[in-house]
C-alpha cells in the first residue's frame, strides 16, 4: 500500500461536465476512466500530475485542478514536498527525479535589478519612428581593425573570425531530439530559421527532416557524441561543445533504451533499443589543455569556417574556467545558470547545484575585461530567462545573446509539470510516445514561438528607446544602465552594478 | 465552387471535440450545456470518428463531384446547393440506400431519417475546423 497523500485533487462539477470524454482520452496518466455500464467518468486524484492538459481542453470548463491542501499538517522546516521525498524515497528506494528547472525560492537577481531611462538630458528614442538595430554577430572579435582603401573602394584588410549573424539576441537552447519529440525539434527549428536566429540540436543529432534547417542550427558535441559526423558538422552553422548544464552541474545524461526508437537510433547513432548514456565528463577533456585538443579537433574538420562554443554550467569557479575557454580558443561562451531546465535530473542536485546566471554572467564578463580577452569571445547566457526584460538585463551585465528553452516550451504547450523524465508529457514534448508526440503540429509550435520572440523584440526595441539607445551594440555590457535594488553591498559589488539612488 | 473538410491524421489527436462542436451546432438551443443535458431530441453529430492504434482521424462528406447518394435517393432529397451536399430532412423516408452507397460512411442513421454533414454552409468556416485544438482539420473551398 502506498501511504503517500495525492499532490493534486481533480475537481469534476457535475452541473457543467457533459460527459463528452475528452478527459478521457487526453490524459496520459490514466486519471481518468469511463466506465459505459454506470455512464460514470471515474478520478484517481492519486495519478495526477498537475498538467491542467484536462482543464484546457474541456468544452464546459467543469474540471478544476487544485492543490491538495489537505497534505499534511503545516510545518515551515518539513514541507509537504520533503515529507512526500521521504515516504517515496522510503518505499523505492531510488532517487527522486524531477524535470525542467530549479522551483526553490532562491533569489532571483533579475528581480533585483532595474534598468535605467532617459529624461531632459538625453532623449529617448521612439521605435516605431526611428530604426532599431537588434543584430547581433556572435564570434571572436579582433583586436584592431584595419581598414584599406584601393581605388576609392575602403574594404577590410583584418581578416574576422567566423561569425554567425543574428536578427535578435535571442536564441533557442539545447534540446535534444529524444528528450524532446520531432514535432517540438522541427518547431523550434522552423521558429529560428523564420526568424533569423538559431536553435541547438541538444546531443540528439540532426534528424534527416531537419537538414533544411542547417543554417539556423548549432550542432552539439557532448560526452556521449551522438550523431556527429562529417555530415553533421557541415550542415549545422556552428557547433556547441557541452561541457554542462544548468540545471545538473557534472552529472551526465541518460536516454533509457525504451525511448530510444528507430528513428532516434538513426539519428544518434547507436543501436535502437539501447539506453544512450551521455558520461558526467567528456573521457578525453579532463583539462583545459584537452578541451582546446577538441576545438582544434572540430575547427579543423569544419575548415575553420565556423564558430565554436563551449557550454559550462554556472559553478563556483566559473570565471576562471571561463578564461581558459578563451585561451583554449572557443569563439563563444555559454553560460547556463542553476533555473536551466533540464528532461531528467536528480532532484537533490536540480535544487542544490550550482549558481544563478546573474552572478556567473556578471564575474566572467568582468574576468575577461580584466585580462584583456573579452573581445576574443561572445558570451551566451542561459537558463532562467523569463522574458525581455531578463534578456535585456542580461545583455546590460555583459551577454551578447541569451538562449532561452523553458520559455520556449511554455510558448509551446507546457504547464511546468516537471515531468518530462516520465516520458507522457500530455502536451507532446517530452515525449516518443506516437500518440503524444502528434499533439503538438509544427505549424502551430512554430507560429506560437515566432510570436513570442516577435513580441520580446518589440519590448527590447521599447526598453533601448526608453534608454535613448538605438542598437542593442551599445547596451551590450553596460552596467551603468543598471541599479540594484534590495541589494547587498557585496551582491551589488559582485553583480558591478550600483545600488539605485548611486 | 467545392467544399472540403478533410483529416491530417498526422495530428489529429483523438479528442473528439470536433464532435462535441458539431453537435451543439445543430442542436436547438446551440449551448452546449443545454444539448447535452436537456435536449432529449438532440441529434448525434455528424463526423465518423475512427481510431486505430496510434492513428485517428474524423471523416466527413467529402462533397463528391457526382455524388453517388444523389443517384441512389428515390425521393430526390439529396442536392447540391452551393457546392455543398445538402440533405433535405422533410424529404428523407429514411430507406438508407444513401447511407449504404457512401463510400466514406459518411451518412448516418437518424431515429427514422438520414442525416449528414452540411459543411455548416451557411459560416464562413465549419465549427469542426474552427475548434480543432490542433489544427488537424483542415476547409478547402475551391
Amino acid at each position: 500500500m502506498s501511504n503517500i497523500i495525492p499532490e493534486f485533487n481533480v475537481d469534476k462539477n457535475e452541473d457543467r461536465c457533459i460527459k463528452c470524454k475528452v478527459c478521457v482520452r487526453q490524459c496520459s496518466e490514466g486519471v481518468f476512466k469511463y466506465f459505459d455500464e454506470f455512464d460514470l467518468i471515474r478520478i484517481y486524484n492519486d495519478k495526477c500530475i498537475g498538467c491542467h492538459r484536462c482543464e484546457m481542453m474541456c468544452p464546459t470548463d467543469a474540471l478544476t485542478i487544485t492543490k491538495n491542501t489537505a497534505l499534511y499538517k503545516e510545518n515551515s522546516h518539513w514541507s509537504s514536498y520533503t515529507i512526500n521525498s521521504i515516504k517515496k524515497q522510503a518505499e523505492t528506494g531510488g532517487m527522486i527525479l524531477t524535470g525542467s528547472g530549479n522551483d526553490k525560492a532562491y533569489v532571483s537577481y533579475w528581480d533585483k535589478m532595474l534598468l535605467d531611462a532617459s529624461q531632459v538630458t538625453n532623449p529617448p528614442i521612439d521605435p516605431l519612428r526611428e530604426p532599431m538595430e537588434l543584430r547581433t554577430y556572435l564570434g571572436k572579435k579582433p583586436e584592431k581593425v584595419i581598414l584599406k582603401e584601393e581605388n576609392g573602394d575602403i574594404s577590410l584588410e583584418t581578416k574576422l573570425a567566423p561569425q554567425i549573424k543574428l536578427e535578435t539576441p535571442i536564441m533557442f537552447s539545447a534540446m535534444s531530439y529524444g528528450s524532446i519529440s520531432l514535432n517540438a525539434c522541427e518547431s523550434l527549428a522552423s521558429a529560428a530559421s523564420k526568424l533569423g536566429t538559431f536553435y541547438n540540436t541538444g546531443e540528439g543529432g540532426l534528424h534527416k527532416k531537419l537538414y533544411k534547417y542547417g543554417k539556423n542550427t548549432i550542432g552539439q558535441v557532448a560526452s556521449g557524441r551522438f550523431g556527429v559526423d562529417t555530415e553533421y558538422l557541415d550542415t549545422c552553422a556552428a557547433i556547441e561543445i557541452k561541457i554542462g548544464q544548468g540545471a545538473k552541474p557534472g552529472i551526465g545524461g541518460h536516454l533509457p533504451g525504451e525511448k530510444v526508437t528507430v528513428e532516434i537510433s538513426e539519428t544518434r547513432m547507436i543501436p535502437s533499443g539501447t539506453d544512450a548514456i551521455s558520461p558526467a565528463p567528456h573521457h578525453d577533456i579532463y583539462s583545459i589543455e584537452d578541451l582546446k585538443q577538441l576545438i582544434c579537433l572540430i575547427k579543423e574538420a569544419t575548415n575553420y569556417e565556423k564558430p565554436v562554443f563551449v557550454k559550462i554550467a554556472a559553478v563556483h569557479n566559473s570565471a576562471a574556467i571561463a578564461s581558459g575557454i578563451v585561451r583554449a580558443g572557443a569563439d563563444v561562451i555559454v553560460i547556463d545558470g542553476f533555473r536551466g531546465g533540464t528532461g531528467a535530473a536528480p532532484s537533490v542536485i536540480r535544487d542544490n547545484t550550482g549558481m544563478p546566471i546573474e552572478i556567473a554572467l556578471a564575474v566572467i564578463d568582468q574576468r575577461l575585461r580584466d585580462e584583456s580577452i573579452r573581445n576574443e569571445v561572445s558570451i551566451v547566457a542561459a537558463g532562467g530567462i523569463r522574458s525581455s526584460a531578463d534578456a535585456v538585463k542580461a545583455m546590460a551585465l555583459g551577454a551578447d545573446a541569451v538562449y532561452i528553452a523553458t520559455a520556449a516550451l511554455i510558448a509551446m504547450g507546457c504547464t511546468l509539470c516537471q515531468k518530462c523524465y516520465k516520458g507522457k508529457c500530455n502536451w507532446g514534448l517530452t515525449t516518443q510516445d506516437p500518440v503524444l508526440t502528434r499533439r503538438l503540429n509544427p505549424a502551430i509550435g512554430s507560429e506560437k514561438l515566432t510570436n513570442l520572440v516577435t513580441s520580446w523584440n518589440l519590448e527590447i526595441k521599447e526598453i533601448l528607446g526608453s534608454m535613448g539607445i538605438n542598437a542593442i551594440e551599445a547596451l551590450r555590457g553596460n552596467r551603468l544602465r543598471l541599479r540594484g535594488i534590495g541589494l547587498t553591498e557585496l551582491e551589488s559589488k559582485i553583480l558591478g552594478i550600483e545600488h539605485a539612488g548611486m | 465552387m467545392k467544399r472540403r473538410i478533410f483529416c491530417d491524421e498526422d495530428f489529429c489527436i483523438g479528442c473528439r471535440l470536433c464532435e462535441v462542436h458539431c453537435t451543439v451546432k445543430h442542436s436547438k438551443s446551440g449551448d452546449i450545456i443545454l444539448a447535452y443535458k436537456f435536449e432529449n431530441d438532440k441529434e448525434p453529430s455528424r463526423m465518423t470518428f475512427e481510431q486505430k492504434e496510434y492513428i485517428c482521424g474524423s471523416i466527413v462528406c467529402m462533397n463528391c463531384k457526382d455524388p453517388l447518394c444523389i443517384k441512389a435517393c428515390s425521393m430526390g432529397a439529396i442536392k447540391i446547393e452551393d457546392g455543398t451536399v445538402i440533405l433535405d430532412n422533410e424529404r428523407c423516408v429514411g430507406c438508407w440506400m444513401c447511407v449504404m452507397v457512401c463510400p466514406f460512411g459518411a451518412i448516418k442513421r437518424g431515429d427514422n431519417k438520414a442525416f449528414k454533414c452540411d459543411h455548416c454552409h451557411t459560416d464562413e468556416i465549419p465549427v469542426c475546423v474552427l475548434n480543432c485544438p490542433n489544427k488537424a482539420l483542415k476547409y478547402e473551398v475551391d
